[in-house]
């Protein structure tokens, strides 16, 4: 994972390499400029120190000439010799060239001078040996004015090159003194350069890590919508930008499904509701329908008159209420007509001897429930209650408005229900259903209403004993 | 990203050109620091010239002999040459003949000598031309040497160019003027007395019938030190016995004379010709003192001599002789003033 291009560690380098090198090549060029300066220093009286060497190498020659000429003394030949090699080894390097510099006419007339000196020592010497005295004193005189002639030319070429030379070491003295300054200029110039070099490149590096902090205090009190557009390549800043960018998109993504999922599950829990609603309501017999169907016919066959129409009209709406309200709810007035629906019929099938009382606050009737509620306990009395007597029985439908709920009562004065199954129907508990009955039982309609209202509906069933009646009381909230 | 990296290229190459631009700034200043030492003019401005020639003259003659030298040195320049000016010190034990003998034991191509008479000084011209270095003598001739040319001055033309100015002052018929030439040759060719004699004969020629004219020389001894001074300065110390003019053959005599005049309040009374130019003289003849000094033409007197040592060093031949125009120089007349 590691890169090293344009890496921060890169940058630091190139930035340490280039003030190292800006620096050292400065110093590499001062350096040299100096030492140069200092040798020239150290050179300038060296004319001077070469024209004493020549001196002294003439005077230890003349001496030997001298000695040789007085005594025959054949060690100061030997040297005398010896001294001349070297003399002339000297005066091969020495100018020779006509320039118009006084100090070349000078060391040239010097030069030359002394070849004449010599030439006339030999001479000198040679006169000596061949026994010629008169001619060695001549020539050893003429050496001699010549010797003179070069010891003064020699002290003038001093005397000039001490003086330039003097002039020259006075002025390059002072020069060191400037390029000293210059050099701490140069340096202070360079260090001053190098210095912004570095906070730029510096700042360049830093600039990103300090916005990236911000934006991260940002992302920590919860601003998710933070997003860092550095520039910085593919060095680790530009990493940490790019995971740092990734991790806000992360947390943004993750905290939308987390709002979707939520979402979801709520929408989920409705509709198992709705799914369980529909399940419950499913479980309504078609038996019923057909039989009710059959006994319009047999009406119709039978009479053949209004009444059956009558009777036909009744079971459609009846049909239609069971087919369309199956998947939502009522009104209590819609649920009351079903009730008085379902006595007609039940009137035409045990011709017309079932006694159906309601006394309803009309106040209510607009609040909603779920449909097919009251239907099934109406029928739950008629055909648990007083089928086996309907000459005596009656059925009594109460709404009454409580101000906070409605309450809503079932009364029968059948036969009533025992412990056992009263407990069983408030339990939930599974309660067989006849064939004959619209299939819903009264378990459904406790689940439904539930369901429906969740634990804001109550329910109640009582039964003094057997053929003291039922009644089921519901107790339900207001809802529009 | 793009961006990013031509910063830094930038940078880079502002660094490079940067350090650049300070090494070139650091190298002008050091050049500049070498050349006011004079380390660097020597070197580079060498120029090697073929010949060598030696000028020697004598140190009375001074500030006449280095504007000589001056246009000799142009003109030899001219023809690849160089030449050393070798002044005789006053102070200096030096003679004439010892500056012969170091020109021709340094084997120089060619010697201009102020000739001077000097004792010895022709065997030395005879010795350098034995040694194949020709010798041009100056302002005096050697005719009896082996010197290949002489450039100077006509003795009889410039004894009548004294002749002819004194012609022009003395017109009345009753003067009674007393003139002294100052002579500081000692040659025995006898070039001063030569032109004195010019003088003194075209002079007297000239006279006005009626007047009284005395016109004397006194020998003043050039190469022995202070004693030319001694003796100039005998000739002012009785009024009575003073000269009314006075003429130098040098610029070293005129400025005595001048000083000697001064000295003995004798301004204005004794009138001075002077001889070429310096500070005194100039000032001499703006205050008109000094009512006149000969001009001798430094100018053809360089060349010349450069002339003859080229010519015989290329064709082996040349001009044995040239004169140099001279004339007498008075207040207002151009060329007094010393550059």
């Amino acid at each position: 994972m590691r890169k090293s291009d344009g890496s921060i560690k890169k940058k630091l380098t190139f930035i340490m390499l280039y003030m190292i090198v800006l620096i050292f090549f400065s110093n590499i060029i001062m350096f040299g400029l100096v030492n140069n300066l200092t040798r020239q220093l150290d050179s300038v009286y060296s004319s001077n120190v070469d024209l004493n060497e020549l001196q002294e190498q003439l005077n230890a020659l003349q001496k030997n000439l001298y000695n040789y000429l007085k005594v025959r003394d054949y060690d100061s030949l030997q040297e005398y010799y010896r001294i001349q090699q070297d003399l002339n080894a000297r005066l091969f390097e020495m100018n020779g060239d006509v320039t118009g510099n006084k100090s070349d006419i000078l060391e040239k007339n010097i030069k030359n001078m002394t070849y004449r000196f010599i030439k006339k020592a030999d001479d000198s010497i040679a006169a000596k040996r061949g026994m010629q005295i008169e001619d060695y004193k001549t020539n050893y005189e003429e050496a001699m004015e010549i010797y003179g002639y070069i010891n003064s030319d020699i002290a003038t070429l001093n005397e000039t090159l001490l003086k330039n030379n003097a002039a020259s070491y006075r002025s390059l003295q002072s020069a060191l003194g400037i390029l000293e300054i210059a050099v701490i200029g140069v340096l202070a110039i360079i260090m001053i350069f190098g210095l912004y070099v570095m906070t730029k490149m510096t700042n360049d590096i830093v600039a990103p890590l300090t916005l990236l902090s911000k934006k991260a205090e940002l992302v920590g009190e919860g601003d998710f919508n933070q997003k860092v557009e550095i520039e910085s390549g593919d060095d680790e800043i530009g990493i940490v930008t790019g995971a740092f960018n990734g991790m806000v998109d992360s947390l943004n993504e993750y905290m939308l499904r987390v709002k979707e999922s939520a979402d979801k599950e709520l929408i989920m829990e409705n509709h198992l509701k709705e799914a369980r609603l529909r399940f419950l309501q499913a479980q309504i017999n078609p038996h019923f329908l057909f039989n009710s169907l059959n006994a319009g016919v047999q009406l119709a066959e039978m009479e053949n008159d209004e009444k059956t129409s009558v009777f036909l009209n009744r079971m459609a709406d009846f049909f239609r209420y069971n087919v369309k309200k199956t998947t939502e709810d009522a009104t209590l007035e819609e649920e009351v007509k079903l009730v008085d629906d379902y006595i007609y019929i039940q009137n035409v099938r045990f011709a017309g001897d079932i006694v159906f009382i309601k006394d309803i606050d009309e106040s209510v009737l607009g609040y909603r429930i779920p449909s097919m509620i009251l239907e099934p306990l109406v029928e739950n009395s008629l055909q648990h209650g007083i089928r086996d007597d309907l000459s005596s029985g009656h059925i009594k439908l109460e709404i009454r408005d409580k101000k906070t709920y409605i309450y809503i009562s079932v009364s029968d004065n059948g036969k009533g229900i025992d412990e056992e199954t009263k407990k069983k129907i408030l339990g939930s508990g599974k309660i067989e259903h006849d064939d004959d009955s619209t299939g819903i039982g009264m378990d459904n309609v406790f689940s439904r209403l539930d369901f429906y209202f969740g634990d804001n509906a109550s329910y109640n069933i009582k039964s003094g004993s057997e053929g003291k009646g039922t009644e089921i009381i519901l107790k339900i909230p207001k809802k529009e | 990203m793009k961006k990013k990296i031509s910063r830094y290229r930038t940078l880079i190459i502002f660094g490079i050109v940067f350090t650049i631009l300070l090494s070139g700034i650091f190298y002008w200043v050091y050049r500049g620091i070498l050349k006011n030492a004079g380390l660097l003019e020597g070197k580079e401005e060498t120029v090697i010239f073929d010949k060598h020639y030696v000028m020697i003259v004598d140190g009375s003659y001074a500030d006449y002999w280095n504007d000589v030298y001056t246009v000799a040195s142009e003109a030899a320049a001219e023809n690849n040459a160089y030449i050393e000016l070798k002044m005789r010190d006053m102070d200096s034990d030096y003679t004439m003949s010892d500056l012969m003998n170091k020109s021709i034991y340094s084997k120089v191509d060619g010697i201009i000598l102020q000739y001077t008479g000097e004792s010895g000084l022709d065997t030395k011209i005879d010795e350098a031309a034995k040694e194949g270095i020709p010798v041009v003598t100056l302002l005096n001739d050697a005719p009896e040497t082996g010197r290949i040319s002489y450039v100077g001055i006509n003795a009889y033309s410039l004894g009548q160019i004294y002749s002819d100015f004194f012609a022009g002052i003395f017109t009345g018929d009753d003067r009674s003027d007393n003139i002294v030439f100052f002579i500081t040759d000692s040659d025995p060719s006898r070039n001063q007395q030569q032109i004195f004699n010019q003088a003194r004969a075209g002079i007297l020629s000239r006279v006005p019938a009626g007047g009284h004219i005395s016109i004397s020389s006194v020998e003043v001894p050039a190469d022995q030190l202070f004693s030319a001074s001694e003796v100039i300065r005998s000739n002012f110390k009785y009024s009575e016995k003073c000269p009314d003019y006075v003429v130098c053959f040098d610029t070293a005599t005129t400025d005595i004379v001048y000083q000697a005049l001064l000295d003995y309040n004798l301004l204005g009374d004794v009138k001075v010709l002077g001889y070429y130019t310096s500070d005194t003289i100039v000032k001499g003849i703006e205050d008109e003192n000094v009512i006149a000094t000969l001009m001798l033409d430094t100018h053809d007197m360089g060349r010349y001599a450069v002339e003859a040592l080229v010519d015989y060093g290329t064709d082996g031949y040349n001009n044995a002789y040239y004169t140099i125009p001279s004339k007498l120089v008075k207040k207002g007349d151009t060329g007094i003033a010393q550059e």
